[in-house]
């Protein structure tokens, strides 16, 4: 067992010079994890028969998506950061925004993926304001962890969720998992994924997540629509 | 990026245990001509308890980071461009190219995400293929 194993730390030895990888800090892996889910948005969205396309700051359709690295304001065009627009039927168009910041009751945080509809998007721009929870669909909290959830990312967040107007819906999502967070998230209302990843069968329930509330928004637009 | 191993590692992992949860394992029947409840009145209780990792836990724990390292991280930037060019069946604009800034300031770089070349690929699924025959080893 001893010689295999050693031989395999060999070959392991071996092939890691020969490879590159981003992901050598926390920050790429939040990053491309943001995205992922923001691609499930999409792909969701296009399930139940949105059309998608995507805008800079301006509202001009653009096919070279530029993603916020910070928390920032989607009023602020300086950069021209994209966000998704998604057009169900005779509904208000939705735009979905990565990593922006939300005013709550008393101060303001951040939002991995928001959800809100145009016209709350454009009182925001034209403004120069933050948009207000009330006015928006939903948020998003996207968590990549290489260990068990912390027990913090989940007080956090539910503090966070606190501050928010109730009628904002919100979705807790990961790639871990852990107990004390379990405990945390499962005695509260808002919903919350484990072990979202690719080809899981999380991934589909998140899927599922983002349709009931995109569902009950169109509902109030288009009756006739079959999301 | 591994850093957070170490840490989790040297904090030891957190378990659920349900005290009095057996009782409602056990189905109602007579025994000995009694009728048996034995839901009583008990609630269970789940609570968590704190140990150690055992070494085969943590080096389980070690592999399975370096794989989301080396495996998952990347797969999922690929399945990201991929999705996200794909159109989906005309309902989507396909997307040319992705980039994510380093923050948000006129200064702060930007990064392109490329698609893997057939090398690189070649060359990752050998650490790939290397830390699951370790993995397996650990387990044997």
């Amino acid at each position: 067992m001893t010689a295999a194993v050693t031989q395999l730390l060999a070959e392991l030895a071996a092939a890691m010079p020969t490879v590159r990888t981003p992901f050598t800090t926390a920050d790429r892996a939040e990053r491309v994890y943001e995205a992922y889910i923001f691609a499930q948005v999409v792909a969701s969205a296009a399930e139940c028969g949105a059309l998608i396309s995507y805008e800079n700051g301006s509202e001009a359709q653009v096919k070279d998506l530029l993603l916020r690295g910070a928390p920032g304001a989607l009023h602020v065009r300086d950069r021209g950061f994209t966000h998704a627009l998604l057009q169900f039927g005779n509904a208000r168009p939705i735009e979905m925004h990565v990593r922006v910041k939300v005013q709550g009751k008393s101060f303001a945080s951040e939002s991995d993926i928001l959800l809100l509809d145009t016209k709350t998007a454009r009182e925001s721009r034209d403004k120069r304001k933050l948009p207000a929870a009330v006015g928006c669909l939903l948020s998003i909290e996207c968590k990549y962890y290489l260990v068990p959830l912390p027990r913090d990312e989940a007080i956090h967040y539910l503090g966070v969720r606190s501050n928010l107007s109730a009628k904002m819906q919100s979705l807790f999502v990961t790639n871990s998992f852990s107990a004390p967070a379990n405990q945390c998230l499962g005695g509260e209302p808002w919903p919350y994924e484990f072990g979202v990843l690719p080809g899981t069968r999380f991934q589909q329930y998140v899927r599922a997540h983002i349709r009931q509330i995109v569902k009950r928004f169109i509902v109030t637009f288009d009756l006739s629509h079959r999301t | 990026m591994l850093e957070p191993v170490d840490a989790a590692i040297g904090a030891g992992i957190i378990d659920s245990t349900t005290p009095n949860s057996s009782a409602y394992h056990h189905r109602r029947g007579l025994w000995h001509g009694y009728v048996l409840d034995n839901d009583g009145r008990q609630r269970p209780d789940p609570q968590l308890v704190q140990r150690p990792y055992t070494r085969e836990e943590a080096v389980l724990l070690l592999l399975d980071a370096m794989l989301a390292v080396y495996r998952d991280l990347p797969d999922m930037a690929t399945d990201t461009i991929r999705e996200l060019a794909d159109g989906r069946d005309g309902r989507a604009l396909p997307v040319d190219s992705i980039m994510s800034a380093d923050g948000n300031g006129p200064d702060d770089a930007v990064n392109l995400w490329v698609t893997e070349t057939g090398s690189d690929r070649e060359n990752r699924l050998r650490v790939i293929s290397a830390l699951l025959a370790l993995r397996e080893a650990v387990l044997a």
